[in-house]
C-alpha cells in the first residue's frame, strides 16, 4: 500500500506545485489518489474495499503535502517569474488575459509571512490535501474496485449484517 | 422519530465533516474581509488555497472589490460538497455504506469538462455564476462516494450501530 500511495502522492504533489499547473483546480490530487488506487488494485485478486481506497487516498494526500511544500520553496520564485513572463506573452496574442494578474502574482509570496502563519497555512493545506486525496481514493474504488454489476461492496455487507 | 439511519460512529463522522466543510467555506469568505485589518492573515488564507486553485481575480466572486480565496468554480465545488453532505442522510437512509454507480460521477463531470474545453478553446467565456453552478453540480455528488468510504473506515473496528 505504501508504494502506490508514494507514487500517487509524488505525482500529485509535483503537479500541484508546478508553475501555472494549478489552473486545473483540485484535479491533480484527485488524480494522484486515483493513480494510487489503480496501482494498488491492479494486482489484487479480491475487490478493493472502500476503507482501503480511503486509506490510500489519505496517504497520497500526506505525501503530496510534503512534496508540494518542498517543491514550492524553489518553485515559488520561478513560479512568479514564469507566470509573469507567460502572461506578458499571452497578452500579446489575446485579450482574454486575466484582469489584475500582477496583484494575483503578488499574493503568492510566502516569504513575507511569519512562522506562525506559515505553520497555520501548512496545517490547513495538509487538511485539504488529505481530504481531496480521500475523495480521490473513494472515487478510485468506484472506478477500479472491480465490483460486479449489482453486487455490493464488502463494507456494505458487513454493515447490513451488523444491522440485522 | 428516526431521521438518520446512520450508525453512531457514522453520525459523528458525518457531523465532523459537515463542520470542517463549513469552516473552509467561512475561511474562503474571510480572506477578502481580513485584507484591510489583518493583511498577513488574509495573505495566509489566500496561500492555503494556492496549490488547489488558480485564484485569478477576474474569475473569483468578490467581496468589497476583493476576490474570495478561490475561483467561482472551486467555490461552487466546496458549496456543492456541503449541500451533498447535508442531504446525504436523507438520500442514503437505507444503505449508508454503498456508493452510487460511477455513471453518475461521469455524468456530473460532463458539464464541467465541456465548459472547461469551451473556455480553453475560446469557443465561449462562461460567467462566474455559470462556473459556480457547474462546480456545485460536481461537488454535490462527491460526498456520495466519499462518505460511504469514511463510514466503512470508521465502522471497521466498532460495533456501534445505534440509529439516530
Amino acid at each position: 500500500m505504501i508504494i502506490p500511495a508514494l507514487v500517487g502522492g509524488v505525482a500529485a504533489g509535483f503537479l500541484s506545485s508546478l508553475p501555472l499547473a494549478n489552473c486545473f483546480c483540485c484535479l491533480w490530487i484527485i488524480l494522484g489518489a486515483f493513480l494510487a488506487v489503480f496501482l494498488y488494485s491492479r494486482d489484487l485478486a479480491k475487490p478493493l474495499s472502500l476503507a482501503d481506497g480511503l486509506l490510500l487516498g489519505i496517504l497520497s494526500g500526506l505525501v503530496a503535502t510534503i512534496i508540494d511544500f518542498f517543491l514550492s520553496i524553489p518553485f515559488q520564485a520561478i513560479n512568479a517569474a514564469l507566470a509573469s513572463r507567460f502572461l506578458e506573452t499571452l497578452a500579446q496574442f489575446t485579450e482574454e488575459i486575466p484582469f489584475n494578474w500582477d496583484r494575483w502574482l503578488e499574493r503568492s509570496e510566502m516569504a513575507r509571512l511569519g512562522f506562525p502563519l506559515i505553520f497555520f497555512t501548512l496545517i490547513l493545506r495538509t487538511f485539504i490535501f488529505v481530504g481531496l486525496g480521500a475523495v480521490g481514493g473513494a472515487l478510485g474504488v468506484a472506478f477500479f474496485g472491480r465490483r460486479k454489476r449489482g453486487s455490493v461492496s464488502v463494507d456494505s455487507k458487513v454493515e447490513e449484517e451488523k444491522e440485522k | 422519530m428516526k431521521i438518520f439511519k446512520l450508525a453512531k460512529t457514522s453520525f459523528l463522522l458525518w457531523l465532523t465533516f459537515l463542520f470542517i466543510n463549513i469552516f473552509f467555506i467561512i475561511l474562503i469568505i474571510l480572506a477578502p474581509i481580513f485584507q484591510k485589518r489583518w493583511p498577513s492573515l488574509s495573505s495566509a488564507i489566500y496561500l492555503i488555497f494556492t496549490p488547489f486553485c488558480h485564484q485569478i481575480e477576474d474569475r473569483c466572486f468578490s467581496f468589497k472589490n476583493l476576490p474570495l480565496a478561490v475561483c467561482s468554480r472551486c467555490f461552487g465545488i466546496i458549496v456543492g460538497f456541503l449541500l451533498g453532505i447535508t442531504t446525504y442522510p436523507i438520500f442514503k437512509r437505507q444503505k449508508p455504506i454503498k456508493t452510487p454507480n460511477i455513471g453518475w460521477f461521469v455524468g456530473a463531470s460532463m458539464p464541467m469538462a465541456i465548459d472547461l474545453l469551451g473556455n480553453i478553446c475560446h469557443l465561449w467565456s462562461s460567467s462566474n455564476w455559470l462556473r459556480f453552478i457547474i462546480g456545485s453540480i460536481w461537488g454535490i455528488l462527491l460526498p456520495f462516494y466519499f462518505l460511504p468510504a469514511v463510514f466503512a473506515f470508521g465502522n471497521k473496528n466498532t460495533n456501534q450501530i445505534n440509529s439516530f
